[in-house]
């Protein structure tokens, strides 16, 4: 199977894996390659399957498949696994590139020997190149290639240098023009009948430094001067804490503050869309009943899901996403990893709540990254505590208007918001905790743990690369998903609200239903049955409640956040309202996607039941114990 | 020269792997990510209470806990 197909057109194909370690810029090389745009991220886990895309170049076609990062194929996690069984099935490929970080080749050898160990269809590739010189590093790729028998390209993925000669060095190792032959003796290092875990991976890695004290050559000292300086701020224990908290507010206030203007301006634009919509269906007759189904039902939850979330998304995934490339991140597990080791878990849980942030059902994918099952699984069912990108916008609406509403200026208000989001996060945090502590002690498993995280290099972000990327990628992504959530809950909600059976709407029977349940809870129907109705998608909890509210008043389109607190102060919202619906937008079940994503990864029905019960009954508890605190602070006073 | 654990070597101070405790239940993870005999490796950045540490090897930060470290045999 080593022989290229040849196509109707006449153009080979040539199938190519990417391997390597974790941080050495796979992905950015795949993005590079293909011109797809894959998301990427400065930490160790950041790609947890396969992903796969084409390009035509040198008169033939490449389909690439992207591996996710692994150290070594010989152990056993299961990102390892999936790279190992790739590269294993030779069939797959007709040439293997392995992505080495050129800064720190000897660690990089490790998997190239194992790699080799495999298949000599490869060609070694270091990433990065263009740093060499900064930090005083040189390689003779010569030598290199002489030692391991084949090719070596240097590449700068994100300069964009090298590339064309990485392609035509993996078309001639896949038509055979390129010959790589066998420097290793498989029985020398890695005959397993002989050698134990220990007695390989210790010449694999004797191997690795012989052939890098022959190749490198480092004048200076590889800790550069500057990641040292940023490491004694971000690692040590005094200001570590402080200095990761300061940047998540300066996150969330650009976020608050930033998201008062565009919203504005789509409120606008939004009305002016309706009136045109308005006119067109007078021009054509419609219907009133299905004019108002489109328009008021459809319609009026779409913009209000894009006016409320496209603002803050457009600027947390970004801002977000410059965080990743800067490799912080994993500096923060390590400083968590102490508090998270008293509740029976480990940092590496906070990058997973991070992504998070993001999206849930991404988050409960990267939970990957967490080795130890019993962990890994109280990071999937708690990681809907963290409010996702569907939920941020509507909790950070709720504090603006009803805690911060004495705050007219915009400055301020932002300022004033971020505090109190900060307080709420932190609190969301401790709950994860306290959760995640319950259930390390009934889930069984072996209790001892483990941290072992590489903190990477600093890198520069490359700020408006990623920012496009993210925007065009992230918030293109959620928007989209969110709306194709609101056209039919739009729909279902207004027939909800008109379809009336003994003279009052369904929505209203509903609502009055849970009327008793949520007054315990400080809430009224409307919202706890949005609640349960938002489980397709969080961003639709506020258009339903909206909805659900004008059914007996009329619901204008999206202006401002102080036209938003009018609509809910006369439907009888006071701060007690507002405090328990942020509870209870807080503590959500996960939504449609994240429990699929929870069920495909734990494999358990049982896990995801509690993962959605387990939120849910945090939220009508604490609900239920602020109801009742601030009932006795009442007849107190 | 004298043989010692991981968790105990002090922050800035070389030392040479010399092997892993076969009780380290991490003990695989650890070769993967470059702890192997004859690795050279120091802590520089720790926490309070020596909870986790930070080492350089092989060009590169790691992070990992004193119940991993204590694992480590080196010598300096």
């Amino acid at each position: 199977m080593r022989k290229p197909k040849f196509t109707n057109n006449d153009k080979k194909e040539i199938r190519v894996a990417l391997a390597g370690n974790p941080n050495v810029g796979k992905t950015t090389l795949f993005n590079q390659l293909t011109g797809m745009k894959q998301h990427t991220g400065n930490w160790a886990g950041k790609t947890v399957s396969l992903s796969q895309g084409e390009f035509v170049a040198d008169n033939a076609i490449f389909s690439i498949t992207d591996l996710p990062g692994a150290y070594s194929l010989l152990s056993d996690s299961p990102e390892e696994k999936i790279a190992k069984d790739y590269i294993e099935e030779k069939k797959n490929y007709t040439c293997v590139i392995i992505v080495a970080d050129a800064t720190v080749l000897e660690r990089n050898l490790n998997l190239t020997l194992q790699i080799l160990n495999i298949t000599y269809n490869a060609v070694l590739c270091l990433n990065f190149s263009d740093e060499l010189k900064k930090k005083g590093i040189s390689i003779d790729t010569d030598e290199l290639s002489l030692q391991l028998g084949i090719p070596v390209v240097m590449v700068s993925a994100s300069k964009k240098k090298g590339i064309d000669k990485l392609i035509s060095t993996v078309k001639n190792i896949s038509d055979g023009t390129l010959k790589t032959y066998k420097t290793l003796k498989r029985k020398d290092m890695f005959d397993d009948k002989v050698y134990d875990y220990a007695q390989i991976s210790a010449k694999v890695s004797e191997e690795s430094r012989r052939i890098a004290n022959l190749c490198v050559k480092s004048s200076k000292d590889t800790y550069a001067d500057f990641d040292r300086k940023l490491d004694k701020l971000l690692l040590s224990p005094i200001t570590g804490i402080p200095a990761m908290i300061l940047v998540f507010a300066v996150v969330f206030w650009l976020t608050a503050f930033g998201a008062n203007y565009p919203g504005e301006l789509l409120g606008w634009f939004f009305g002016w869309i309706k009136t045109l919509i308005l006119q067109f269906f007078e021009f054509l007759k419609v219907n009133d009943v299905v004019k108002s189904l489109i328009v008021d039902g459809i319609y009026v939850t779409v913009s209000w899901v894009v006016t409320v979330m496209l603002p803050p998304a457009i600027i947390f995934f970004p801002l977000f996403a410059v965080l990743e490339e800067t490799g912080i991140l994993p500096r923060f597990a390590f400083n968590l990893d102490k508090i998270f080791a008293k509740s029976g878990s480990n940092g590496k849980q906070a990058l997973t709540m991070l992504m998070g942030f993001g999206c849930n059902a991404c988050g409960v994918m990267g939970c990957r990254i967490i080795n130890n099952k019993r962990e890994r699984l109280c990071a999937i069912v708690t990681n809907s505590f963290i409010p996702c990108n569907g939920r941020l916008p509507t909790l950070i609406a709720l504090i603006s208007i009803f805690f911060c509403n004495t705050m007219y200026d915009p400055f301020f208000n932002s300022l004033c918001t971020t505090g109190i989001l900060l307080l709420i996060l932190m609190f969301a945090v401790l709950m994860t905790l306290v959760v995640t502590k319950l259930l390390s002690h009934s889930i069984n498993g072996y209790s001892e743990n483990g941290f072992i995280l590489e903190l990477p290099p600093y890198r520069k972000p490359q700020i408006i690369k990623v920012t496009l990327l993210s925007i065009k990628e992230k918030v293109l992504y959620v928007l989209s998903r969110a709306i194709a959530v609101a056209v039919p809950a739009g729909a279902l909600i207004w027939l909800l609200a008109n379809i009336n059976i003994s003279g009052s709407s369904l929505l209203c029977q509903i609502n009055n239903f849970l009327e008793p349940l949520a007054s315990v809870l400080g809430v009224d129907g409307v919202i706890l049955s949005a609640v349960f109705l938002s489980f397709p998608a969080n961003e639709i909890l506020m258009p339903i409640i909206l909805m659900s509210y004008a059914s007996s008043s009329s619901l204008t389109e999206y202006s401002t956040l102080s036209e938003l607190g009018t609509l809910l102060t006369q439907n009888g919202w006071i701060k007690l309202t507002a405090f328990c619906t942020i509870l209870l937008c807080l503590f959500h079940f996960p939504c449609s996607t994240t429990c699929i994503s929870i069920k495909r990864e734990t494999g358990s029905t049982f896990w995801t039941f509690v993962s959605v019960l387990i939120p849910l009954a945090t939220g009508f508890a604490l609900c239920f114990i602020i109801n009742l605190i601030s009932a006795f602070v009442i007849s107190f006073s | 020269m004298h043989n010692d654990t991981l968790q105990n070597l002090k922050i800035g101070t070389e030392a040479t792997i010399i092997g892993i405790d076969r009780n380290c239940r991490n003990k695989l993870r650890l070769f993967d990510m470059g702890f192997t005999k004859g690795s050279v490796i120091t802590p520089l950045w720790q926490s309070k209470n020596k909870h986790i540490t930070a080492y350089r090897i092989k060009g590169t930060l790691i992070g990992l806990r004193t119940e991993e470290s204590r694992y480590i045999n080196i010598i300096l």
